[in-house]
């Protein structure tokens, strides 16, 4: 599912809709749009090693 | 820079190296330092993904086309949850089947392949031979940058290129050819990557923050001053200079990448120590992507405002910032960072080539001959080490010369693409075989030989363009000047960048021509065997299946040489004797080896010279017969049948089980109506004695007393009448009961109104109640309740209860009848000492007021509320009894109405 997920947010067309040219404090849009999904993804692989740890000591 | 300082710089830094690596050695096997660093290590390891490319490519790519280095880190980000699934199962076959390299895996999966794995060890080192000639291109560029060239130091930084190659291969030498191991794992070797790869993290990041914050004053003044420069680099979509499939298609083969390039295999498969590792490198790999990527875009930038107009290479951009700005300890950093990139990955990337070539080309060929594998001593182990030593100076050699003839024409990026997209071509046999078990060997031939066919005629034959008429020709025309089969528009396909297009079509082709093949072909029996095993590896994770199929027979003792052969006497000892104690297997040296332990010699045998090698030196030792489909399939077939066997035996096991279990229910239900026959027998018997012996001793009175005045007389008289009357009383009870119960006694059904019953046996019972005091009241809810039953039964149940109420009320018995969901009830309630919980169903028993007399008054037969409930139950009917101790008791019964 969180695959599925990058997978919308990192391609055509939501990515596109950060593609605009735009920036942000100088910074293009489109790099903090990409870089802020990546932190994200982490973030939930990190939960999810985590939780997955969790049901291993568990089971 | 000073020369002698970027000198014993490199010395140290390769010092460093060598002692971590000599530190690791000593370590192995023993618990040192932080526990938590293994994981850690795995992650960091997964990382050597990062080679030169990484750090001197990306920003040369970043700085021309923008985004487009992101792709290849992006890809294997997005899918890395499926990259843990594959490798996480791909651990679990590699250690049952003792798998050492990618190449093994997949002849290992078709049937041990000799064929297969030697095709695609020969593809892999055509694929993968350029990519480690940019590490060395890269390790020269940076040499180049770095000493200015004069004096002593010229003739170091001309053969930079030829030092760091001798040097690699030394290195890898010591420390992955010390011993043969039948792990295939490079501990020590793997300690010092993890080491590289923080090393080459920092370098980045440092040079990172000095661009950014130090040179620029961080970000918004950078892009400032890019928007000042260059107005389009930045307003302009990236978008619309390339096209979201190229972004797609660049994801996928980078994705796969992460688990098809030999040294991510190497370090994620081979190396893997404990796969609740993967865990933590669900997170740690893509942070590690996410921290190495975060200035890329600024150094590049920084880059292009720096060297406009100049004819710096973007590639050397991390280096040439420092020098630029007069930071030598800076650029020193960038300098070290960049040789661990490469040499880490230079050196994995070798040990799993030389692994494959040795284990899946040289030893099988070898092995084919009758001589070598007559005259194989214990100095094989040692020919193992010589053949990997030999390999690891070809590769090294075959990337220098590759470097120093070819990869100056090319980027580093198109090199690396070119390799992720040969690479790739491996992923329907390898991927497919590992959770589709139709797949077969002639698919994985064919898939293969036609990914690496559209592989080399979209990518490669272009790049020969420039120097060949001929290509030229038919790069631009098409084969036969036929337009749609250009090999970079194959089909009409223009909007592609060469990479992407190559990749799709050769994917796409090789997938297709996977599935179709597989469809239409069949498997041999070796195949049949590893595909159940690599689909269903969880299964078999404690069992060996083929050893069920196994034909030859090893003598002990000629296993035991085999190995002592290759692993040494004590070591390859420790282990066969260690599994036949945990397998309770006896050693007897004379005899035939058990083939389990034949397969466990298969198997340390494969992590020391490949799966296929190892079959063939097995079945040499056993001249096995050839095992074909047929005799698969009928032992399949027999063990089919002895399933179903086994299931019949079980299933009538089953019901024998639950016959004796109704056996004994009935065994037990015939016990004790036994004992409640004699129960009853007894008890009448009992009955009938009481008053028997009271009539014998009156009568006996009177016979020998004649002389007694009449008032005795008639007492006496009375009272043997009063017993005869109970007697014969009793008698017609226990004949009703007995009849009820045979069923002999036939329902004399009509319809009648039940309030006719109750008014009748008022009127029998009022007499017997006013003697005791008792008042009975009726409740009709209806005025009538039309029943069909026996009326004669009825009324005496309606009696019996009341009779019984009498004997037991205090001053008051009130009878309800009503009907209720088409039922008629009559409830006869009174205010006596009420019934315990206990015995509220023991009470329409027969004769339990005479086994109770302690509960309540006994009198009369005490068969009263037996037959009462028998006669409802002959009219369907149900009859219980309600009561709180103490508070008085309620008995209802119930008949189903007409």
């Amino acid at each position: 599912m969180i695959c599925g997920a990058l997978v919308l947010l990192m391609h055509y067309p939501l990515l596109n809709l950060a593609d605009k040219g735009s920036r942000a404090g100088g910074v293009p849009v489109m790099l903090i749009f990409i870089f802020s999904v990546w932190a994200l993804a982490i973030l939930l692989y990190y939960l999810l090693s985590k939780n997955s740890g969790k049901r291993n000591r568990y089971e | 820079m000073n020369n002698a300082l970027v000198i014993i710089a490199v010395v140290t830094y390769a010092l460093m190296l060598i002692g971590i690596g000599f530190w690791a050695l000593r370590a192995e096997g023993k618990r040192r330092g932080w526990r938590g660093w293994a994981k850690y290590k795995y992650g960091l390891s997964l990382a050597v993904f990062c080679s030169a490319w990484t750090y001197f490519g990306s920003i040369g790519v970043a700085s021309t086309n923008s985004l487009s280095f992101l792709p290849v880190y992006i890809g294997p980000m997005i899918f890395m949850p499926l990259i843990i699934l594959v490798l996480g199962k791909a651990i679990r076959i590699a250690r049952l089947e003792n798998i050492s390299n990618l190449a093994d895996f997949i002849s290992s999966r078709y049937g041990k392949s000799v064929g297969l794995g030697l095709w695609v060890t020969l593809f892999f080192i055509i694929g993968i031979i350029p990519y480690i000639a940019i590490q060395i291109k890269a390790i020269g560029f940076c040499v180049e940058l770095m000493l200015p060239g004069e004096g002593n130091a010229l003739f170091f930084k001309r053969n930079s290129e030829l030092f760091a190659g001798v040097f690699l291969a030394l290195f890898i030498i010591i420390f992955s050819t010390r011993r043969v191991t039948d792990s295939g794992q490079n501990k020590a070797l793997i300690q010092v990557i993890a080491i590289e790869t923080i090393v080459k993290l920092l370098a980045f990041i440092t040079i990172g923050v000095f661009v950014l914050f130090f040179v620029f004053s961080g970000p918004a003044n950078l892009f400032h001053r890019v928007n000042e420069a260059f107005p389009e680099l930045l307003t302009t979509p990236y978008f619309t200079r390339e096209t979201p499939f190229n972004w797609f298609v660049l994801n996928i083969i980078s994705g796969l990448s992460i688990v098809l390039l030999p040294r991510q295999f190497q370090v994620g498969v081979v190396e893997n120590e404990n796969p609740q590792h993967l865990r933590t490198a669900l997170w740690v790999f893509p942070l590690y992507l996410f921290l190495i990527n975060l200035f890329v875009f600024p150094i590049a930038l920084g880059g292009t405002l720096l060297f406009k107009d100049t004819p710096v290479d973007p590639d050397t951009y991390i280096l040439s910032i420092p020098l630029l700005q007069g930071q030598p300890v800076l650029a020193m950093i960038a300098f070290l960072g960049g040789l661990s990139a490469a040499t880490a990955m230079v050196m994995v990337e070798t040990v799993a080539l030389t692994t494959m070539l040795t284990n899946n080309v040289v030893l099988p060929l070898a092995l084919r001959n009758k001589k070598i594998k007559q005259n194989l001593t214990l100095k094989a182990a040692r020919s193992v080490i010589w053949g990997r030593r030999l390999g690891i100076l070809t590769i090294i050699a075959g990337g220098y010369l590759y470097d120093t003839v070819v990869a100056s024409r090319f980027s580093l990026v198109s090199i690396g693409f070119i390799s992720f997209a040969a690479v790739a071509q491996l992923a329907p046999a390898l991927i497919g075989g590992m959770y589709w078990s139709g797949a077969t060997r002639k698919a994985a031939y064919a898939s293969f030989i036609t990914g690496a066919f559209v592989w080399f005629y979209t990518l490669i034959l272009p790049s020969f363009a420039g120097v060949s008429e001929p290509v030229k020709q038919l790069a631009e025309n098409g084969p036969f000047g036929l337009a749609l089969l250009r090999p970079t528009e194959l089909f009409g396909m223009s909007d592609l960048d060469t990479v992407a297009h190559g990749a799709f079509w050769s994917l796409l082709l090789n997938v297709l021509v996977f599935i179709a093949v597989s469809l239409f072909t069949q498997k041999s029996a070796p195949e049949i065997l590893q595909s159940a095993l690599f689909v269903h590896v969880e299964k078999f994770s404690d069992f060996h299946g083929s050893e069920t199929l196994w034909q030859g027979k090893i003598p002990l003792k000629d296993l035991q040489q085999a190995l002592r052969n290759f692993l040494g006497l004590q070591r390859a000892d420790t282990l066969l004797q260690g599994y036949a104690s945990r397998h309770n297997i006896p050693l007897h040296e004379n005899e035939m080896a058990d083939p389990r332990m034949v397969k466990f010699g298969e198997r340390i045998l494969s992590g020391v010279i490949g799966s296929a090698s190892a079959r063939i030196m097995i079945g040499y030792l056993a001249r096995e017969e050839q095992v074909n489909v047929d005799e698969i399939l009928n032992m399949v077939k027999e063990s089919r049948q002895f399933i179903e066997l086994n299931k019949q035996l079980r299933k009538q096991s089953v019901e024998i089980s639950k016959a004796r279990e109704a056996l004994e229910k009935t065994n037990r239900k015939l016990t004790e109506m036994h004992d409640l026959k004699d129960e009853f027998l007894y008890t009448v018997t009992h009955e009938l004695r009481t008053p028997l012996t009271s009539i014998r001793a009156l009568s006996e009175i009177l016979y020998d007393n004649p002389d007694l005045e009449e008032e005795q007389k008639q007492k006496f008289l009375q009272a043997i009448s009063d017993e005869t009357e109970r007697l014969g009383h009793l008698i017609t009870r226990v004949l009703n009961l007995e009849r009820y119960e045979s069923g002999r006694y036939k329902l004399n059904l009509n319809s009648f109104d039940l309030q006719d019953c109750i008014s009748e046996v008022m009127r029998t019972a009022e007499t017997l109640a006013a003697e005791k005091g008792v008042h009975i009241s009726v409740q009709h809810f209806r005025s009538h309740i039309l029943v069909y039953a026996d009326k004669d039964l009825l009324t005496q149940v309606v009696y019996n209860l009341v009779a019984n109420a009498i004997k037991f009320a205090r001053s008051e018995i009130v009878i309800h009848s009503f009907v209720n969901d088409n039922e008629a009830h009559v409830w006869v309630q009174d205010d006596g000492q009420g019934v315990p919980y206990d015995i509220q169903q023991a009470i329409f028993d027969k004769f339990f007021q005479v086994r109770h007399a302690s509960l309540r008054k006994p009198e009369g037969s005490g068969l009263g509320l037996a037959i009462t409930r028998k006669i409802i139950q002959m009219h369907q009917g149900k009859i219980w009894v309600e009561s709180k101790p103490g508070s008085g008791a309620t008995f209802k019964f119930s008949i189903p109405l007409p």
